[in-house]
């Protein structure tokens, strides 16, 4: 029951904010509840993994003939787990953030729409529940990208929506090709699809096309600057921070529980990824540099680091992979802190473009140091977290013998240095060119979420147990079949072979022990 | 650890205490910087007592921090606490008229944590952590006036610094991957047996500190970023943070690049060293050339660094180049890193002591300052005379080692080449006595071209800061075989010397006639050169472009940037340029 509660409490509650027209204080109260209480439920997903390494749920009652079904393995736990964590940072932050905007309940019923069928596609089990939370997701978070419904948002959101259907298309491609193949779309741990076919290939490509659209990556990210700097910059943090990394999450999910990756690899497919993620960690830095507009500029940087990501995966060593999970809940972590504090900037002192912000760490220096701290992250500098996923990610082109990538990772690092450093720089030595004498921290409740993402920046490179890390490293080893257990719970643990009859009545709900 | 750790939470306290109002921040500042120097003191004592010191906390990120503390480490651990804690003791009176004086007195003490970190880190992974943290607390000292030069000298050094640290990390990378570890080990043959080039893994490490190190064609940053910041920090950025990359230089070609016996890899290190020698001359006679025709009092003292540091990479190439015949050479450099972290320290501190005064560091307006600030004229001289080499002062010791160090290089290799670079260096030393005579001819002897009459001598407190400068420049001085025997030979025991070069070291012929005529002939060639500027008015018709920077980077950073300044005017064309350019790049070296 579980998977249903966390996608339909937030789905519900979202239709219903929309719905009810409640005044303010209560929407508020009523929105940071259902979202608590989601990632609160969330935590609960745990105790399936201590048994056993996969759970899959299925659901044959819903949506018959093939019904639903959910598989709760490590990385669909930790996704859901940060996933909510940032939520709920967000969400505490959005409640002042919007106070003058309009329009306030359509955005928080889009958010938890996108909530609910996010959690849906993280924790799906077959290739078809996931198409479908995959689309929801798509449609609700249109509604988050024309929400200042000026000309500018419209268009970014035809954009952001023609895209969006092509993508949902090809993977509807990918998934009935899928099926045709091997007349299954349940996801297992090894992958069950290991056919050369024409048909094969275009499938896999019409998942790269299509979660590779959704993850931005190039040359399918034109949507994606357009997108995210004309949204709500709550909303964009959402949209950078997490919605870009379920495309991730799509695509691993591809690559190591549809297709077989030594298939992958010994085919050379895998190679598409590889030289896409290339030419997006370069590109996207390089266009970033290039923008004017702060959150243009993030939303390239999201581009590239993106790219760092798909990098991971086309590499498939398992390494990179630590790196590449890794490199996910850092890079949601630096980039909404990032989102956060120019929404803070950009509602506090109108102005939108990089060079406006000379002097403002004078004004806001807790805002702009948390900035800093996210900037150096995202740089790659010791000890922030994204030192580290770099540093995984570099040893890891190193196991698989491309030191080219690794070269890649250093210049992408300079160029991220070329592109933050600057607003840092601009906002803390040089003199103010805008009058910003009234100009101060944003509310409390503005700034305790920055100032939590960004100690958590770097939290999860000193810290002696480390959660994230360890994390990373059991769903990298389980990826890559070690079926590792998570080191915490003592040794490995195979995945357990029981299978538990289904129980008639209710929604059918089964527990299956995946093989 | 606790020595790295004592400044970097101390930088907390300082921060905090400043709250207190500024004598509680003074204090604690002090405090800090007096407890890590005792904590040195102690460490290097015990270290000298026994075996190296190590210690590990394994759960930063994920790979473990590791210091381990060896006679190398823990001598100039106790250096840079004491200058530092010197420059704090001054900083006191100096930043007294500037502003943000919190943010300074915390980023110094975070800067002395981390600069400890680098030299007291037991692998390369945490010798790059700190080397980071370095970089960017450093940022804060040479950003200090906020104005334009600082904000752009700060961006140059800064983005200098980041490149360096990348490709520095990237042989990280090689070693860690080929090696398992990034412990300072011998590892040539590994990594030769892996597969990579020589030539391209000492590019690589000369690259990532070369930049720290100041070393031309690398140092652009230096000239500009030393002069803007404020006086202490600039003795600290020049004395001793850029003796960073030195001890990078140091690790790397005397351990890590080095082979067990009998892999016949030795032909390798000998050439490293001879580039090294190479890589000396220029960065020195570059330096000593620049700070020749400068007018400005930081920026002349900020290539003289260079150019000593010039000296250094070259001794260091020496010993090096020689293997197991080069006791002298790496005790020169050694001996010489000593030296110069204090000299210069005391230079650039007098430097400020001048500006608290005058407001004018300028050497082309100040003059006559004698009369009114003798005090300061005869510190000066003292540490002219350090720089310069006289005997019975510091430099005298490493200069004359370095030199021993080439003529018997030259002995051994016989090789026509290690003449001119002995003569080169003998040049040099004249060129550093002509530039730093031209500073106390010029501010101190010259005829005034302001009135400076109200202008008072050096406060008390400074007296007895330069006082503890000169005792320690003459003890290492007069006492320089002593310094040798206590400071330099325990390093060099650890290594595979012969005996008979480590007795001679242990008497060093110092006051012999042929070695005392080495300063006679700097101060010949100086006199030759003064007189040559003089005739210009000390103003040398030097063009403004003549400068590594003008002629190599700028035209190459307009020229990267050029596409990005092209689509600003012409809309959405160049990117696709830009795409096609990497696009075909990519494929072609995939492909191919």
């Amino acid at each position: 029951m579980l998977p249903l509660l966390l996608i339909f409490i937030p789905i519900i509650g979202g239709v219903l904010v929309g719905a009810l027209k409640l005044e303010d204080r209560l929407r508020d109260r009523f929105v940071l509840t259902v979202t608590a209480l989601t990632g609160f439920l969330g935590l609960f997903l745990f105790p399936y993994l201590s048994e056993v390494n996969v759970a899959v749920l299925r659901f044959s009652r819903i949506l018959p003939p093939f019904g639903l079904s959910f598989r709760i393995d490590w990385l669909s736990v930790i996704l859901v787990t940060i996933a909510s964590a940032i939520w709920l940072l967000v969400t505490i932050y959005s409640f002042d953030y919007l106070k003058p905007s309009h329009h306030i309940n359509r955005y928080h019923s889009f958010t938890l729409i996108s909530y609910g069928s996010i959690l849906g596609t993280l924790l799906a089990g077959d290739l078809l529940t996931l198409f479908l939370f995959f689309e929801l997701l798509s449609f609700a978070s249109y509604g988050l990208v024309i929400h200042e419904g000026d000309e500018k948002a419209m268009r970014a959101g035809f954009l952001y929506l023609i895209m969006t259907i092509g993508g949902g298309l090809a993977i509807l491609f990918g998934v009935l090709a899928v099926y045709f193949l091997t007349g299954s779309v349940t996801m297992t741990a090894e992958g069950f699809l290991a056919d050369s076919s024409i048909l094969s290939l275009l499938a896999f490509l019409g998942f790269l096309i299509g979660f590779g659209m959704k993850a931005g990556m190039f040359p399918l990210h034109v949507w994606l600057p357009e997108a995210h700097p004309v949204a709500p910059s709550p909303a964009s943090a959402l949209l950078s921070g997490i919605m870009l990394k379920v495309g991730a999450f799509g695509l691993l999910r591809i690559i190591f529980n549809v297709y077989q990756y030594r298939f992958l690899a010994e085919i050379g497919w895998i190679k598409i990824l590889l030289y896409g993620a290339i030419l997006t960690i370069l590109l996207g830095s390089v266009f970033a540099i290039m923008q004017k507009n702060l959150k243009r500029r993030l939303a390239y940087s999201s581009v590239a680091q993106m790219g760092y990501i798909l990098l991971g995966m086309g590499l498939l060593s398992e390494q990179a992979m630590v790196g590449d999970v890794f490199h996910i809940f850092t890079h949601a972590i630096m980039k909404s802190c990032l989102f956060l504090v120019s929404g803070s900037m950009i509602l506090l002192t109108g102005k939108t473009d990089v060079d406006d912000f000379k002097g403002i760490g004078k004004r806001m220096p807790i805002s702009m140091a948390c900035f800093t701290m996210a900037s150096l992250s995202m740089i790659g500098i010791p000890p922030f977290n994204g030192f580290l996923s770099k540093w995984f990610l570099g040893l890891g082109a190193l196991q698989v013998n491309q030191p080219m990538c690794a070269v890649v990772l250093l210049i992408s690092s300079l160029l991220n240095a070329v592109y933050y450093l600057p607003i840092v720089i601009n906002a803390f030595f040089r003199p103010e060119e805008h009058d910003f004498s009234r100009v101060t921290e944003p509310s409390l409740t503005m700034l305790v979420p920055v100032v939590i993402l960004a100690i958590a920046t770097v939290l999860f490179d000193i810290i002696p147990v480390n959660v994230l890390l360890e994390l990373s490293e059991v769903t990298a080893a389980t990826l890559f079949g070690g079926g590792g257990g998570w080191a915490l719970n003592g040794p490995p643990q195979q995945a357990a072979h029981a299978n538990h009859s289904s129980t008639p009545g209710g929604l059918g709900h089964s527990l299956v022990v995946c093989p | 650890m606790l020595i790295t750790a004592v400044p970097l939470v101390g930088s907390a306290i300082v921060w905090w205490s400043a709250r207190r109002g500024e004598a509680g921040r003074t204090l604690a500042a002090n405090l800090v910087c007096l407890l890590t120097l005792l904590l040195s003191l102690v460490q290097f004592f015990v270290v000298q007592k026994g075996q190296a010191i190590g210690w590990s906390i394994p759960w930063v990120l994920a790979f473990g921090l590791k210091w381990r503390v060896d006679h190398f480490s823990a001598v100039f651990a106790l250096i840079v606490s004491l200058v530092w804690f010197l420059a704090t003791l001054f900083s006191k009176e100096y930043m007294a008229h500037e502003e943000n004086q919190t943010r300074f007195s915390v980023a110094s003490v975070f800067t002395l944590g981390s600069t400890l970190g680098v030299f007291l880190a037991g692998d390369l992974f945490s010798l790059f952590l700190f080397f980071e943290l370095m970089t960017f607390a450093a940022y804060l000292l040479v950003v200090h006036a906020e104005n334009k030069p600082a904000v752009e000298a700060g961006s140059v050094y800064l983005y200098m610094s980041v490149i360096g640290g990348l490709v520095l990390l990237g042989a990280i990378f090689i070693i860690q991957h080929n090696m398992g570890h990034t412990e300072f080990v011998p590892m040539l043959d590994g990594l030769l047996a892996a597969g990579y080039n020589p030539w391209l893994l000492l590019g690589v490490v000369i690259a990532g500190f070369g930049v720290k190190a100041g070393m031309v064609p690398l140092h652009i940053w230096l000239p500009q970023a030393h002069p803007v910041a404020p006086a202490p920090a600039s003795a600290l950025l020049s004395a001793l943070m850029i003796k960073t990359g030195a001890y990078g230089f140091f690790r790397f070609l005397t351990v890590v690049f080095t082979s067990p016996q009998g892999s016949g890899l030795f032909y390798l290190q000998e050439s490293f060293g001879y580039v090294f020698i190479w890589i000396g001359t220029i960065t020195m006679l570059g330096g000593a050339l620049m700070a020749l025709v400068h007018s400005p009092m930081k920026r002349v003292l900020a290539y003289s660094s260079i150019s000593q540091m010039g000296y250094i990479l070259f001794s260091l190439g020496t010993g090096v180049m020689l293997g197991q015949d080069g006791a002298v050479g790496l005790a020169g450099a050694w001996l010489h890193m000593i030296n110069h972290a204090f000299y210069k320290s005391f230079l650039f501190m007098l430097a400020g002591a001048i500006y608290l005064r005058t407001d004018e560091l300028d050497l082309n307006k100040l003059g006559g300052l004698v009369r009114f600030m003798p005090k300061a004229f005869l510190f000066f001289l003292i540490a002219a005379a350090g720089i310069t080499g006289v005997p019975g002062f510091n430099g005298y010791g490493s200069k004359v080692l370095i030199h021993e160090a080439i003529l018997h290089a030259y002995h051994l290799k016989g090789w026509e080449s290690l003449l001119w670079l002995e003569r080169a260096f003998v040049f040099t030393g004249g060129l550093t006595a002509a530039y730093i005579s031209k500073i106390w001819l010029q501010a101190f002897l010259a005829k005034p071209k302001a009135d400076y009459s109200q202008v008072k001598d050096i406060s008390r407190s400074q007296v007895g800061i330069f006082t503890v400068y000169s005792v320690i420049l003459l003890c290492l001085g007069v006492g320089a075989q002593g310094a040798i025997n206590k400071l330099v030979l325990p390093v060099l025991v650890g290594f595979d010397l012969k005996a008979a070069d480590l007795a001679h070291l242990q008497h060093v012929p110092f006051w012999t006639g042929h070695e005392l005529m080495g300063p006679v002939t700097s101060y010949g060639i100086a006199l030759t050169v003064l007189a040559v500027l003089a005739l210009f008015r000390f103003k040398p018709p030097v063009p403004s472009w003549l400068s590594v920077e003008k002629i190599v980077y700028r035209p190459l950073c307009s020229l990267l940037s050029r596409p990005l300044r092209q689509q600003e005017r012409t809309g959405f064309g160049f990117d696709l340029v830009i795409v096609g350019v990497i696009f075909f790049a990519v494929l072609a070296f995939f492909f191919l």
